[in-house]
Order: C-alpha cells, then structure tokens, then sequence
C-alpha cells in the first residue's frame, strides 16, 4: 500500500475563527515528519463488536421521531477500490437536534426511541446500508449565532491505522452550509462537495428498499492504494 | 501520470466534535490483553491538557507491537492481544490502556524500539494528531531521531509505580503551548 500525504486544500485548516477549541488544541510547532512506521500501515481493521441496527427505531415497533432515510455507504481507497470489512462508525444528533449526550446542554429533547450511535462493517465490496432518521439542525453552545447544519458523524477504520478517517456528511440544497465554520474549513469547494451525500429520487430508489425512507448515496475515501505498476 | 476519471482524493477530515458517544469508547476497547496473551502486562496511563486545563473526552487510540515485536497480521502474531485499543479521557484528562510491554519491532525504517502509536481526537482538533511514546530510557528509534534530541524526553513515559500489581507507565500529552507534545505527519 502506498499512503501519500493528502491534498492541503482537501482537508480543513486546523484553527477556526469563532470556535476556541481548535487553538487551545492545535500544536503551535510544525508536525514532524517521520517514516510511516509498519504499526501504523499493516494490518486489518481492529476486531470490534458490530451491530447492524436500524438507528431510526431504537425499541422495536416504536420509530424514532423525524425523516426516515436510508444512506447507502461505500467505503473506496485512493484507487476507487471498495474497501471489505471496513468499520464504519456512526453517530448524530436526533431530529430536534439533541445528541444523546451528558455533555449535550442542548433544550430540545430527546427521543429515548432513537439510537444516536452504530457500528458496522462494510461488505466485501465496500458498502453497507445506514438506517436511520435525518439529524436535525444545532446550536453550536457557547458560540454567539453558529448553527451546526445537518450532518451525520463518521468514523472509519479501514486496513492499517493511516487509513483512519473520521469525518461528516453533510445534505444537498442545506442554506446553512454556506454558514458552518467546520464544512467551510476545508478550502477545496470540490472536498467539500464530496462531503455532500446524493440523494436518489424517489422513483429510482432500489426497488427492495422499504418505500417509507428518503434514499441518500455517499462515498468515504480512505487514504492509501494500491501498489500498481506503471502503464 | 494521466489517469481518466481518477477516483477522488481521500476525503476530508473533520472533527468528532464534543459528543463523541461512550457507546462507541466502550471500557473493552482499552483492553487489548485477552486471556492467555504473551508478555508482561502493564497500564498505560496518561492525561491530556490543552492550553486551558484537562481535555475531558479526547479520544485516545493506540497501535503497538505484542510482546515479542510483531505487528498485527505479522505471521505468529499473538492471537491473544488486540493490537489497537480505544480510550477517553475523564474530566481530569485521565485515560488508562491495559496492555503489554511491546518488544523491538522490525521496520523498514529500521529497528524499532518498544512503542507506542497514539492518535489523538476530539472536540477542535481537525485533523487528527499523531504522536508516540517509549519506555524510560528510550534513546535509538529511528521515528525518535526524528524530534529534536531537546523534545526527545517529552516523548518518554514516566515509571509511575504499580497499579493493581501491574508496572504503570504514564504519558504526558500536551495539545498547545510551551511545554507541547511533538506531534508527527502521517
């Protein structure tokens, strides 16, 4: 496996205006380079409890509250190359926009009948399906007027710890896009494309997919490809 | 090289945020020794600060050799050791691994001492950082030659007495300011 550093411009500026956080915790000295050791590129992913669930309806019978959407994920490396037995974690908020989460000082509520996390691991192709409800929109705390716009938490271990990826993804046609200091963080309007998921008409959604969730598509790419020899 | 439609660069990071859940930190994460595993056990313990005090909720993950210096997926390779671990910090930056005292590994780098691999995410941090540490009295590594020798000792563990029987090693990790953690490219 080659894993060449990434683009500067595809990932985000490390500090942020108007979220304090990212300069008490970014390193003021310049990272050192070093050769990637083996502990870091061999490897598969760590063996993990999985759990395919449907995040939408946490007690069964009883579904969460918000849009049901399913997204169908596709874990690639830099070669376009599915990824098998990825593990893809998932977290987000539910559809008033609380997480789940003692830290969370949000007033909207809770609904004890989403799940607001998951793990699972991706097929032999790379893909797996994620079944939950459309996060709502949040009030970043402590942060004057920001909005977080909708976004869906993942985290993803793929083969070797550098191909570790944690990102989010975010929804099309969202206003508060263009508003949020953390998507606009990556300089690269194509990179922030990607972090888009597509969303299917409905009319052309699998036809075995259940008719009552709203169809998203989206692919993470993990650093790292194939040795290939030259043409 | 020219490639037709060449697949898209690795996708942007971004940060865990604040909520990263404890249902995805669960405690067996940061156990990585399992029943019948080779080698002595030891904690790794550590805290965490930025520049305002303890980092409650920094996710802490940790890639190492097993006892005898293979890497995970290396032939013979402990079947009774995880490799990888998770952790988080509470709200006095405190994390702990149960694990063992890794051996030398081989690279192509060249030979590496006993170590430990860390990334560092959470609330703020962008990109995740990558950092890692060695036994007291550390001193040829070919990723250690690459810190400057006076921030060499601010990536060795402290012999921080036992725990529960067990030799405890203990990191200190400083995100931002002058008494800063080197952190590495990857």
């Amino acid at each position: 496996m080659r894993h060449d550093p990434p683009r500067e411009r595809d990932q985000p500026t490390p500090v942020i205006e108007g979220y304090p956080n990212t300069a008490r915790r970014t390193p003021a000295a310049k990272l050192l380079r070093r050769p990637l050791p083996r502990l870091l590129t061999a490897g598969a992913a760590p063996a993990m409890p999985l759990a395919s669930i449907d995040m939408a309806e946490a007690v069964p019978g009883k579904p969460a509250m918000g849009s049901r959407i399913m997204v169908q994920l596709r874990v690639v490396d830099e070669d376009g190359r599915g990824v098998p037995d990825a593990v893809v974690e998932i977290w987000h908020a539910n559809a008033a926009g609380r997480y789940d989460h003692p830290a969370d000082p949000a007033r909207a509520p809770l609904d004890r009948h989403f799940r607001g996390s998951a793990r699972v691991a991706s097929d032999r192709e790379g893909r797996l399906a994620l079944h939950t409800i459309k996060p709502g929109a949040y009030p970043v705390p402590d942060s004057g007027q920001w909005w977080r716009p909708a976004h869906i938490h993942f985290s993803v271990l793929g083969r070797g710890a550098v191909t570790r990826l944690v990102t989010q993804m975010y929804f099309a046609s969202d206003p508060m896009l263009e508003w949020d200091r953390i998507w606009l963080s990556v300089p690269d309007a194509q990179a922030r494309a990607r972090m888009v998921a597509t969303q299917l008409p409905p009319h052309e959604a699998p036809i075995t997919t259940d008719i009552e969730r709203l169809v998203f598509t989206h692919t993470l790419v993990l650093r790292g490809r194939e040795e290939t020899p030259p043409a | 090289m020219i490639r037709r439609n060449a697949p898209p660069p690795s996708t942007a990071m971004q940060t865990v945020g604040p909520f990263f859940p404890s249902s995805l930190a669960e405690p067996a994460l940061a156990t990585l020794t399992r029943e019948g595993h080779a080698g002595e056990a030891i904690w790794l313990t550590g805290d965490i600060a930025d520049e305002s005090g303890p980092f409650r909720n920094a996710i802490l993950e940790l890639s190492q050799a097993d006892a005898k210096g293979r890497v995970a997926g290396d032939r013979g390779a402990d079947k009774h050791f995880a490799f990888w671990g998770r952790a988080a910090s509470d709200g006095a930056g405190q994390f702990a691994f149960r694990t063992v005292l890794p051996g030398p590994s081989a690279d192509p780098a060249g030979p590496r001492a006993p170590c430990f691999e860390l990334l560092i995410l959470g609330s703020g941090i962008m990109r995740r950082l990558a950092t890692c540490f060695f036994p007291p009295g550390t001193t040829q590594d070919p990723v250690l030659r690459c810190v400057p020798a006076a921030l060499r000792p601010r990536l060795l563990l402290r012999d921080a007495g036992k725990r529960g029987g067990l030799r405890r090693l203990h990191a200190t990790i400083r995100l931002h300011g002058a008494d800063e953690t080197p952190f590495f490219r990857d």
